[in-house]
């Protein structure tokens, strides 16, 4: 961690314990509260970690399959050959340094709500007082039809970052020239909400540099996008003419796939494609849709602000898996809903009042290397207890915004980057 | 009771109080979720390419505070500044400016 602060956020705990122990907390229950968190993405290892600074008080276990993570956001980077894929990587060990957090690498299996156990596939269980799960999406298979899980490890979808997003990058680079290129995007929600539009764009800069003759057709299951002035002002200045784009209300949806011949089917045309990219239709992940945490939209309703799951009150669901009122499902509303979570857990475990919640959302897409622009948001929780914008804020970058300005956008958006990976992961 | 002038002018003062100076403060000894999501970026001085974002430690909170406001105001060059401080009214700008200060000091 930088200067900031681990002492800084040593000293804080260390006065909040003060807090704690000064005022016998918690007439209702025992301290220390169990706290179980599943998923180390970035909602998942920012609770981990505010918790730990806020609420020492707490017994913290993170359950995370994997070693290390590999983030989505500036993945689309990597697939456009303008980052290098290491930089995606964090791996938890900054995570190991907050006070007293146990991380135990399983995969959780079974939620049993009844006596409060989270089941890991190794046969062992932990108990819990309170669990926070940030599992994700979990890609639907034949969402369209024939994208089954042999396709996916055929035509890889890179919406999970890692070895497909490396796979993606090979398939473009090995593209002869004239190759043409189609993405399908499901319809929403689903993750990143202009990330479809990002790749089309940074796959059509590398064409552009480097194939020239190149197309790139975008097969939208939706009748508009994210950002969608901006970027498509960006692809006409960039790479104009390069990707051509197809909403719903112009056969765009993609019905059916074959993934040895590459090929889509929307109502009416079969299309063939050089390279295929499916992004498949997404719920949320199966530890939430299994352990009766999702509702019929097969995502999971939490209450505002606290992210309490309104169907099993000792658990709270962050990040993409949840229902989170009007914020998209991106990192950086990952992280601002962990971060309000752990406050709402500080608060309550401590006897005291919920905080005043305020949820934040920044999301910059790059066109390419030396231009991005950006969309964000202040969310507050309205009577209905749901995320809510507030009105007069947020939006998008301006669309007369020179290119000295979209040049900073991009700059801001690889620091941000990394300052939200040091932000979640330590 | 204790009540202070300036709450969270110094959140790390507040927290050294002794007990009873807690009473009735409520969630005010914690960040206030606002400020906590300053930090996303702000932390750190994070650097790419000619690109900042300044890290607000050691600033002042009537330096931190007089930029939000210029930021929201229109005066001060923002990308995306000025749409989050649109959010907020100049008070609650004041309070977050002293919780940065007391975070990151």
């Amino acid at each position: 961690m930088s200067r900031l602060s681990r002492r800084n956020w040593l000293g804080l705990g260390a006065g909040l314990l003060g807090v704690a122990a000064g005022r016998g907390l918690r007439a209702s229950g025992p301290l220390p509260e169990r706290v179980v968190i599943v998923g180390g993405g970035f909602a998942g290892a920012t609770v981990a970690r505010y918790l730990g600074r806020l609420a020492p008080w707490l017994r913290l276990t993170l359950v995370e399959a994997t070693p290390h993570y590999t983030a989505c956001p500036m993945s689309n980077a990597v697939i456009g050959g303008i980052r290098d894929a290491a930089s995606l990587r964090s791996d938890y060990t900054g995570l190991g340094r907050a006070a007293g957090l146990r991380r135990i690498r399983a995969r959780a299996s079974r939620i049993d709500h009844e006596r409060a156990r989270l089941h890991l596939a190794d046969g062992s269980d932990l108990p819990f007082d309170r669990l926070v799960i940030a599992p994700g999406v979990r890609m639907l298979e034949n969402s369209p039809t024939g994208y089954d899980a042999a396709a996916m490890r055929a035509l890889p979808h890179g919406w999970e970052a890692g070895p497909q997003t490396l796979a993606l990058r090979a398939s473009l680079a090995s593209l002869a020239d004239g190759a043409v290129v189609g993405i399908s995007v499901p319809p929403r929600p689903f993750r990143c909400p202009p990330g479809p539009y990002e790749r089309a764009s940074l796959m059509a800069a590398w064409l552009h540099r480097h194939r020239r003759r190149c197309k790139l057709i975008i097969l939208d299951s939706n009748p508009d996008f994210s950002k969608q002035a901006l970027f498509m002002q960006a692809w006409q200045r960039l790479y104009p003419g390069l990707i051509e784009w197809r909403p719903i209300d112009q056969d765009g949806a993609v019905r059916r796939v074959d993934a040895a011949t590459q090929t889509a089917w929307t109502e009416l045309d079969a299309h063939r494609f050089d390279l295929l990219n499916v992004i498949p239709g997404q719920k949320a992940a199966a530890l939430a849709a299994d352990n009766d945490l999702t509702d019929a939209t097969g995502w999971c309703p939490v209450t505002g602000g606290d992210f309490r799951s309104t169907r099993h009150a000792r658990v709270h669901v962050l990040g993409d898996a949840s229902l989170a009122g009007a914020m998209p499902k991106s990192a950086s509303a990952a992280n601002s809903q962990a971060k309000n979570c752990a406050l709402a857990i500080a608060a309550e475990t401590a006897g005291m009042p919920p905080p005043d919640f305020s949820l934040h959302n920044t999301c910059y897409s790059l066109a390419d290397r030396d231009y991005a622009i950006s969309v964000n948001m202040i969310y507050r929780i309205d009577a209905q207890g749901q995320a809510s914008p507030v009105a007069g804020a947020g939006g998008v970058s301006g669309i007369d915004w020179s290119a000295d300005r979209r040049r900073r956008e991009a700059d801001y958006a690889s620091a941000w980057f990394a300052s939200i990976m040091a932000d979640s992961f330590g | 009771m204790f009540i202070p002038a300036r709450p969270l002018t110094t959140i790390a003062a507040l927290l050294t109080l002794a007990q009873p100076a807690l009473a009735g403060q409520g969630a005010d000894v914690w960040p206030s979720p606002a400020a906590m999501n300053c930090l996303t970026c702000h932390s750190t001085g994070a650097r790419a390419g000619s690109g900042e974002l300044p890290s607000l430690a050691g600033l002042p909170a009537a330096t931190i505070l007089e930029r939000l406001l210029g930021f929201r105001d229109g005066e001060r060059d923002a990308t995306i500044m000025r749409r989050i401080t649109r959010a907020y009214t100049p008070a609650e700008l004041e309070r977050i400016a002293g919780e940065m200060a007391a975070l990151l000091p």
